[in-house]
């Protein structure tokens, strides 16, 4: 009954150990070298993008082998819109995401190849390294407009909306995989906001919901006073739907409830005008009824601050009513993408079909449930053929060849499958 | 209860009556409970041998702690729970522990719910050589076959639980409860930490199991589409209590009650061409701890009227076997009815009121300020002990036993 | 409801796969959703391994485990290769030839109950070098006054001190557990009793008390034999065992609200299995934790009665005893070699044991996992 296969020897496990903390070494190193800005500037394939994630390739250099979480995974954000990213637990779409904020945990989890590019808008530098800013102009008696000076002489900086520095900005692309992470650090929270998944715990239980959205403000809004971002900060919770953001702005996170610390979350995200807001399943710890609150707030959002959400979620429902791209993921790949009416309507991949036919829903009645057979792989030492090959039930004998290329089948439809390669025209034609 | 008349084909294998759970969330200096988290506010049903009995609500409604309750995994439950026609809440522990395999829980997290530093097989086994469900001679053949039953492969036997996946883990947790060859399960939200592919796995293999071995289940969720696909009966429960409860059809068909009704449109649906008219309900849960006044859905619903806010409605038989918690469903002569009972009531708390408020602590007699001063301390020290005795014994004609208020009157 | 069947007729295929992958165990097992599949293939880190390499991992886990096991070949091999070992380090009886200066002795021959006894006058006089002997190829650290061997008496002395901190470890441990336990588990008056037990004790200060028991202990006739020192651990483990009671009912306090005990009263399960199969198999990582800790303390303790000349009789090689020399002004000044040694091997044994408690701990802890 000792199954001694199923545990690692100890020479194995040398030879991990060893491996791993050369590869941890080479990376870490990576991202703290210091490096001129056009080291990591780039261009966007398709300018209409706010994110491309090209050929990325993340792994945890875990004791039992290296786990390949994200495996040349590639996408696009179309500005404006939502992308949402379903798969089941361990599929590395949360992985996709933290890689795109730079917070995979280090010093296990490295971003290995691949880049992310991500159409930024940085604060422009002079050559000491110093944000320039944007003076006041006045009109003066000669009709001449000159820099307004205050009255110790000095120049009066021109302050936005809500009362924050102006500074000259300039619109470039970077890619996020080769950043160092000193200057990812403007990105994050600036450019790129995030909401997790538990609002029970990503809110600091000692301070105030104001303190902790002031504190974002303060950071990232140069020059604005403390009266300014807490106004600015009781707008964020009034635009979030919160009824009475001056009491909220008072309380601890534990006088809230669920729904309504999400909300903060949110308020949070919004605080610096983020053009990507990421949310990883934004509304797994909620109810039903305050989960139908929060989808229909991001929707909202989504439309006032004119920018792009990449929701990651393993509900179909969440996705359909969401997002205008879906992109399916298994076992760190890719394995179909298109619109929602493409993978909703014409669900290619065995596993989507799977997946969709395997959710139960309250409309439709049916004796047994469609069920994918086997687990969701660990992705350690993966063989080189179809992971979804085992669970498949339509498996064919090329499937233990090499792993499928993308077959674009539509021209907002791909999909990893051996099934479509001839079948281009077939599907095209229903 | 109302109950007993819907049931039909005999006798049913478990029947609740007023099942009470109340936390004590706040004692007074002595220890005496005074502020009370009612999770289980009076629930009656009833499920017979081979059927399941689905249970929904959101989080904080008390359903989990329903379901504990049933197993008397807490101190302190009150009601009536009729297993095979005899109440089990008023056995001893020891009586209970010997019909304790017949009753078999199966817990919502696969991760917490397993010993770590036990081996599958042990977790399994333990507890069905405890009751002497197996002989030592046959007990690796059977929790093999039980294994097996569930979808664990035989190597599985001497891993620990921390080798395996959810939906592996979820199977050991059945494979135990199963060991102990149950009639009745009580599945608590057995798939919602599962992966969509593997609950669907779970799902079937309960049911698979469910008519193999002729399993009654009480299956809690959160999960409207999987308590649909599972349930022959559906109770919709929210903040401590029932508010619908029917048929499957009657409950998915003609949904009663609002909050069944919101809930319903609530759940995302995978088609991205259903825009569907949602209701959205305002504000969120209330707390179970200072539950509303009334209806307690009143402050979320949309067809809220000034009944509502007053007097809590009536769980009665709306249609044959469907039961519903509303004031919509009343008659006219229901309304005045509960009218005139609120009214009863309040006009027999105010005289108690009054009859307390007549009754003066104590008067102080003028002749004694004549007494000398020593016999004035006196006087004094014993008025004092006479209040005092007066307000205990007040004190305690305030609160007879619960729910029972105005008795002595 | 077509694709159910469609599955269904699909299935065998797919298990046939698995198995054509000659991973599969069992052969006679017929449930077609459990091929083995990619899930199975890969490897996992045994318990044990994982534990071990967490500890591993950490360098100054290692360092302290070295060590500790240099300390204990020190104390425990070392006397056997030492040539005045055996006679509690004297050196003086197995070097006559070193006696410059002897008195003969003058003997008294007496008779008591019809047997004959020899009392013998004896006074030997060795050379300043043997008695306060400065370090030489015979005596790597040196003699002291009594003309022991230094080095010798280290390591005799690490033999008691570490023996001492086991055994007084291990019962506080055996008290602090059981005590702790039953309060953990049955709550209520018991937890109470026990408690109020714990918080008396731990209100007793411990060196004023010792103090007052080794005069005791001396007037009682134990002060030249090592069991007093025996007898003051006794004591020591008597109110020890508070921290680790605390330790081990706080953990049970919490393990008893998780959901895999609710999952065991559940199943019915009597008391003794819930206590010695689920609840106490997950303590025992904290309980090493503490014991490793506990050691290192446990030695500081000795060390302190020793140096206060509180604990064995002086001439009893000891750690504590030896550095109880560093007291007298001329030894500290003149003769570091006579203490010095004491005080690294206790310094050495105690970070020694917190680096492998800490080491222990993070192993232990599945929160560090990575």
């Amino acid at each position: 009954m000792s199954d001694n296969k199923h545990y690692i020897s100890r020479k194995e496990s040398r030879a991990i150990a060893r491996q791993n903390s050369k590869a941890i070494k080479h990376f870490e190193k990576l991202k703290k070298r210091k490096c001129k800005p056009e080291e990591y500037t780039t261009q966007m394939q398709d300018d209409a993008n706010i994110v491309e994630f090209d050929d990325l390739h993340t792994c945890f250099f875990s004791d039992a082998g290296t786990v390949k979480a994200v495996d040349g995974v590639s996408f696009s954000i179309p500005a404006g819109s939502t992308v949402g990213v379903v798969g089941e637990s361990g599929c590395g779409k949360s992985v996709t995401s933290l890689s795109l904020m730079r917070l995979v945990q280090a010093p296990s989890g490295q971003i290995v190849s691949g880049s992310i590019r991500f159409k930024a808008s940085l604060f422009k530098r002079d050559a000491h390294g110093k944000k320039i800013p944007v003076y006041e102009t006045e009109t003066g008696e000669d009709g001449q407009e000159r820099i307004k000076l205050d009255k110790k002489g000095k120049k009066v900086i021109k302050k936005n909306a809500l009362g924050g520095n102006v500074y000259e900005m300039e619109d470039r692309v970077v890619d996020i995989a080769k950043m160092p992470m000193d200057a990812m650090r403007s990105i994050r929270g600036r450019e790129i906001a995030m909401i997790f998944q538990e609002p029970m715990t990503s809110l600091n239980p000692v301070f105030t919901i104001g303190n902790q959205l002031d504190e974002v403000g303060l950071l990232h809004i140069e020059g604005i006073s403390k009266a300014q971002v807490k106004a600015h900060s009781i707008d964020m919770l009034r635009m979030v739907g919160i009824a009475d953001p001056e009491g909220v702005y008072k309380k601890y996170p534990h006088e809230l409830s669920g729904g309504m610390r999400q909300r903060v979350m949110i308020a949070i995200a919004l605080l610096c005008n983020p053009k990507l807001i990421i949310a990883d399943e934004p509304t797994t710890a909620l109810d039903v009824t305050i989960q139908a609150q929060i989808l229909d707030l991001l929707r909202d959002i989504k439309k006032k601050i004119n920018g792009s959400i990449m929701l990651i979620t393993h509900d179909l429902g969440v996705v359909a009513e969401m997002a205008d791209y879906v992109v399916v993921m298994y076992a760190g790949k890719v394995i179909e993408m298109g619109t929602a009416e493409d993978i909703f309507d014409r669900p290619l991949h065995p596993y989507t079909i799977g997946l969709q036919k395997s959710k139960p829903t309250v409309d439709s009645d049916v004796d047994k449930l469609y069920c994918i057979p086997g687990f969701v792989p660990n992705p350690i030492d993966m063989p080189d053929y179809c992971y979804f090959r085992d669970r498949c039930d339509k498996c064919m004998e090329k499937c233990s060849g090499e792993y499928p290329g993308y077959v674009q089948v539509t021209p907002t439809h791909k999909v990893a499958c051996y099934l479509y390669e001839n079948a281009k025209e077939d599907v095209n034609a229903k | 209860m109302q109950n007993n008349d819907n049931l039909q084909g005999g006798e049913p294998l478990l029947e609740v009556r007023g099942l009470k759970k109340y936390f004590t969330v706040d004692t007074n200096f002595f220890g005496k409970p005074i502020k009370f988290l009612k999770a289980v506010d009076g629930i009656s049903f009833s499920v017979d041998k081979g059927k399941t009995l689905g249970i929904v609500g959101e989080s904080g409604c008390g359903k989990s702690t329903m379901g504990r309750s049933l197993l008397r995994l807490y101190d302190g439950v009150q009601g009536e729970i009729i297993f095979h026609g005899k109440d089990i809440n008023k056995y001893s522990n020891r009586q209970f522990d010997a019909i304790r395999p017949n009753l078999q829980m199966i817990f919502q997290d696969p991760y917490a719910s397993l010993s770590p530093r036990l081996t599958v097989g042990e977790i399994i086994g333990e507890s069905a050589r405890q009751h002497g469900i197996v002989d030592r001679a046959h007990y690796h053949e059977y929790i093999l076959h039980v294994m097996d039953m569930c979808g664990l492969q035989p190597h599985y036997f001497e891993r620990y639980p921390h080798e395996f996946s959810g939906g592996q883990r979820q199977r050991i947790c059945i494979a135990r409860a199963l060991a102990l060859k149950p009639e009745l399960v009580v599945c608590d939200e057995p798939v919602s930490a599962l992966d969509v592919s593997i609950q669907a796995q779970v799902i079937n293999m309960l049911i698979d199991l469910r008519q193999s071995l002729g399993l009654t289940y009480i299956f809690i969720s959160h999960d409207l589409s999987v308590v649909k696909h599972i349930s022959d009966e559906v109770g919709v429960m929210y903040l401590g209590n029932i508010v619908e409860y029917g048929s499957k059809a009657d409950i998915f068909g003609e949904t009663l009650h609002p909050y069944t009704r919101a809930l319903f449109s609530a759940v995302p649906v995978p088609n991205p061409h259903v825009k569907m008219n949602r209701i959205m309900l305002k504000g969120d849960i209330p707390s179970p701890v200072n539950p509303p006044s009334g209806c307690k859905f009143h402050t979320r619903c949309e067809q809220c009227m000034d009944l509502c806010r007053e007097i809590p409605p009536e769980y009665r038989e709306v249609k044959p076997g469907h039961y519903c918690a509303c004031h919509l469903y009343n008659s006219k002569e229901d309304t005045e009815r509960l009218y005139a009972e609120k009214a009863e009531a309040q006009r027999l708390e105010e005289e108690k009121r009054k009859a307390r408020e007549a009754k003066p602590l104590y008067k102080f007699k003028a002749a004694v300020i004549d007494k000398p001063v020593t016999a004035v301390k006196g006087a004094v020290l014993s008025t004092i002990d006479k209040i005092k005795n007066r307000k205990d014994k007040s004190a305690k004609d305030d609160k007879p036993a619960d729910g029972d208020s105005g008795n002595e009157e | 409801m077509e694709e159910t069947e469609k599955k269904v007729q699909a299935m065998p295929e797919s298990q046939n796969a698995g198995n054509a992958e000659g991973q599969t165990g069992g052969g006679n097992f017929n449930d077609n959703l459990h091929g083995e599949s990619l899930s199975d293939r890969t490897k996992v880190l045994s318990p044990w391994m994982t534990v071990m390499k967490r500890f591993f991992r950490s360098r100054l886990s290692v360092v302290g485990l070295v060590t500790i096991i240099l300390l204990f070949m020190f104390s425990f091999i070392g006397p056997l290769l030492s040539p005045w070992a055996a006679n509690n380090g004297t050196v003086i009886d197995y070097n006559p030839e070193l006696i410059v200066d002897g008195v003969l002795p003058q003997t008294i021959y007496y008779t008591v109950g019809g047997k004959e006894y020899a009392a013998m006058d004896l006074t030997i006089t060795a050379p300043d070098f043997v008695r306060l002997g400065g370090i030489s190829w015979s005596h790597w650290m040196g003699t002291d006054a009594n003309g022991y061997d230094v080095l010798t008496r280290l390591m005799l002395g690490g033999r008691v001190s570490l023996t001492i901190g086991f055994v007084v470890v291990i019962l506080e441990t055996i008290i602090g557990v059981v005590l702790g336990g039953l309060a953990g588990y049955f709550g209520k008056w018991v937890d109470n009793l026990i408690m109020r037990i714990v918080d008396i004790l731990s209100c007793i200060p411990t060196l004023p008390v010792m103090l007052i028991l080794s005069v005791i202990f001396t007037e009682a006739g134990l002060g030249g034999s090592i069991s007093k020192l025996y007898y003051m651990m006794i004591f020591l483990c008597a109110i020890g065992w508070v921290g680790t009671a605390r330790l081990v009912r706080g953990q049970i306090l919490s393990l008893r609200e998780q959901e895999f005990m609710l999952a065991a009263k559940a199943s019915g399960l009597s008391t003794t299995s819930k206590i010695f199969k689920h609840l106490m198999p997950n303590v025992v990582p904290q309980l090493i934790v503490s014991m490793t800790l506990g050691l290192g303390s446990v030695i500081l303790m000795e060390a302190t009665l020793g140096f206060l000349s509180l604990g064995a009789p002086l001439d009893t090689a000891t750690w504590g005893n030896l550095i109880n020399l560093a007291s007298t002004a001329e030894y500290r000044e003149y003769y570091p070699n006579l203490w010095i040694g004491a005080g690294i091997c206790i310094t050495l044994a105690i970070l020694a044991f917190n680096f492998v408690g800490d080491g222990l701990r993070d192993a232990f802890d599945p929160k560090m996992k990575r």
